[in-house]
């Protein structure tokens, strides 16, 4: 239950639901990272903690049942929150396991192409290099234009009827820009190709339908989301789920155990081997009720105004270098990355830092294909928004940046 | 690279004090050892270092950040320099103390003299001047001497070494290895004798400051 309801976007009574916004006293532009916890969520964690701390699924105990009830009333939370069953949603650590997890358990036996592109995080890039590396796939890159952006006809070029599998991202968290993924999923789907979206910087920031979508997989995490370190989810339909074998295996997954062999769970249980992180996600389930009162809608319209104030203070400055969109008006997303002419991007980020006690993340981002195809072999800095910005924020950032920029020389 | 040793010199020291610039320590020593051979610094000490120094000055003023962001290598020499300069000084400083202690030149006392002289010894142990009093407990010439011996040794900053003879029987000694050439001069070995080691020469008994000073000037 929400004990305090926040009415459309009061951003003051907003900003006083995140103790860690008084106490730090930050200006916190490193959401695509990791998102600040309403006292809501960590109130919902100690309750776990003081009043019933114990297993789900296992013990026949009152603190059992209570933990097992609000571990799988959580669930549902979030299922309904991405516009799924509750069954389609396999609890992870992060988005990262969530893209291994798929990249383990598909059978690549019939056909062996993969497609992605060079704008993807390394977590959606690596699991299946490694299997490319093993000689189990094919792997192939769609390439984006120098603003960072692909159309659906580049996807089209690249799959065929060889794909088994086309791994994208809803938004790329170097640089904010946006797949084109009814497309892809519709040429995806055309070949027989399966479709796992990259969802880690959609699902915090954006209305997600994951039935209406038709996503075969939409990975994403819990703490950029409001939520506790340590979750993750994948949501996938739940026929495939009932057709892939388990990644990881132990207890939780079975039905049956003999020496000689296992029978396996239904989903998504199946997918969740060992103690979960009962107290992470009953917090997510506490940060999706939190997110739903306000409504993705405004969180998102929010994080494109303060974007686009941004892009258009670092326009006027100077030896500032901005990466993928720069037309404040086209900017559909709360990732603004950026470089100044002649300073690394990691001295920008401390001295910003040190300054104005600004946090913002420099350098790659876990996307080095993408940085240095954009230019930025070195990186960049990202100031990353989200529900709990100011524009006086931005405008503190704009300063500084006005300042740092003075020491660029040629 | 010179930042990274600068580095490591500075939290060496404070990391005798302080945990938490042991590790930067650690890194320091890591960076500059990287450095030396050419290679990138991993933990990106000396970029760091580096910002921060410049933000803490870009908020005082734009200006002297631009210059020192440009010129940040250069400054970084120098202050490698003065460092290794400053500790040269501060090790010869500490050696001085130890063999010298704080003797004042004048007086020649004492106040801190680790491998020498205590507090109440008032025997001077800085750099011998060449003149030496011998004289005796209860002499009552040399009682009549002391004021004006501490007048020349004031006005010419000469300190006579004064060495005690009637119940010292090494600085009985050590007069008589002089006995002479301060009987060739006054005729007798008695106290108060004003001796130069520099040329031998001697005045003896109760004499005027002015001839005393003038023994000074004629034998230094």
């Amino acid at each position: 239950m929400i004990e305090h309801l926040v009415e459309n976007m009061n951003i003051n009574k907003i900003r006083e639901d995140f103790p860690i916004i008084t106490n730090s006293k930050v200006v916190y532009f490193d959401n695509a990272c990791m998102s600040f916890k309403p006292k809501q969520v960590i109130n919902a964690i100690n309750e776990y903690y003081t009043n019933y701390g114990s297993c789900a699924g296992r013990s026949y105990h009152k603190l059992g049942k209570i933990t097992e009830e609000k571990f799988e009333e959580a669930r549902n939370k979030i299922a309904k929150f991405i516009g799924s069953k509750k069954e389609e949603i396999v609890f992870t650590k992060n988005t990262t396991e969530a893209i291994n997890l798929v990249a383990n358990v598909i059978d690549f036996s019939d056909k062996k192409k993969v497609v992605t592109s060079n704008m993807e995080h390394h977590s959606a890039i690596l699991p299946f290099q490694q299997l490319s590396g093993k000689g189990k796939i094919n792997l192939d890159f769609v390439v984006a234009d120098d603003k960072g952006e692909m159309t659906g006809d580049m996807w089209a070029e690249k799959i065929d009827k060889n794909t088994k599998l086309v791994v994208a991202h809803h938004t790329t968290n170097s640089i904010g820009t946006a797949a084109p993924l009814n497309e892809i999923t519709k040429i995806a789907h055309e070949v027989g190709a399966l479709i796992l979206v990259d969802g880690a910087q959609g699902a915090p920031h954006s209305e997600i339908n994951f039935k209406k979508s038709n996503f075969d997989f939409f990975a994403f995490s819990g703490h950029k989301m409001l939520g506790p370190t340590g979750t993750g989810c994948l949501a996938a339909k739940l026929d495939l789920l009932n057709k892939l074998p388990p990644f990881l295996v132990g207890g939780e997954t079975i039905e049956k155990v003999t020496l000689d062999s296992a029978t396996f769970t239904k989903p998504p249980h199946k997918f969740e081997a060992g103690l979960q992180h009962y107290s992470g996600f009953i917090g997510l389930g506490t940060a999706v009720d939190y997110l739903s009162k306000i409504g993705m809608k405004e969180v998102k319209k929010h994080e494109i105004e303060l974007a686009r104030y941004l892009l258009e203070g670092l326009k006027e400055i100077e030896g500032v270098i901005i990466y993928g969109l720069s037309d404040p008006k086209r900017k559909n997303c709360g990732i603004v990355t950026f470089n100044i002419k002649n300073i690394p991007p990691h001295q920008v980020s401390i001295m910003l830092d040190e300054m104005e006690k600004i946090a913002t993340r420099s350098g790659v981002f876990c996307a080095e294909p993408a940085m240095n195809h954009l230019g930025a072999p070195n990186g960049a800095v990202r100031a990353s928004f989200y529900l709990y910005n100011t524009k006086d924020e931005v405008d503190v950032f704009i300063n500084s940046i006005k300042k740092i920029s003075v020491i660029s020389y040629k | 690279m010179v930042l990274c040793i600068v580095a490591l010199f500075v939290f060496a020291i404070l990391g005798i004090f302080s945990v938490r610039y042991r590790k930067l320590a650690v890194e320091a020593f890591d960076c500059a050892v990287r450095k030396v051979v050419f290679r990138p610094c991993e933990s990106k000490l000396d970029e760091r270092i580096r910002a921060k120094v410049v933000a803490k000055v870009l908020v005082k003023s734009p200006k002297a950040a631009s210059f020192l962001n440009k010129n940040f290598e250069v400054f970084s020499l120098a202050l490698f320099v003065l460092t290794l300069s400053s500790t040269g000084y501060i090790i010869y400083g500490v050696y001085n103390l130890l063999t010298i202690g704080t003797c004042d030149p004048i007086t020649g006392t004492c106040i801190f003299s680790p491998l020498g002289a205590n507090v109440t010894d008032t025997k001077p142990v800085c750099a011998h001047t060449g003149f030496t009093e011998f004289y005796g407990e209860g002499c009552p010439h040399c009682e009549k001497m002391e004021p004006i011996v501490a007048e020349v040794e004031v006005e010419t900053g000469v300190v006579f070494e004064k060495l005690e003879i009637y119940y010292n029987e090494t600085n009985l000694q050590e007069m008589l290895t002089h006995a002479n050439d301060i009987e060739q001069d006054c005729g007798i070995l008695g106290t108060p004798t004003f001796f130069s080691t520099k040329t031998n020469k001697s005045i003896c008994g109760e004499v005027s400051k002015a001839r005393l000073k003038a023994f000074i000037l004629q034998n230094g």
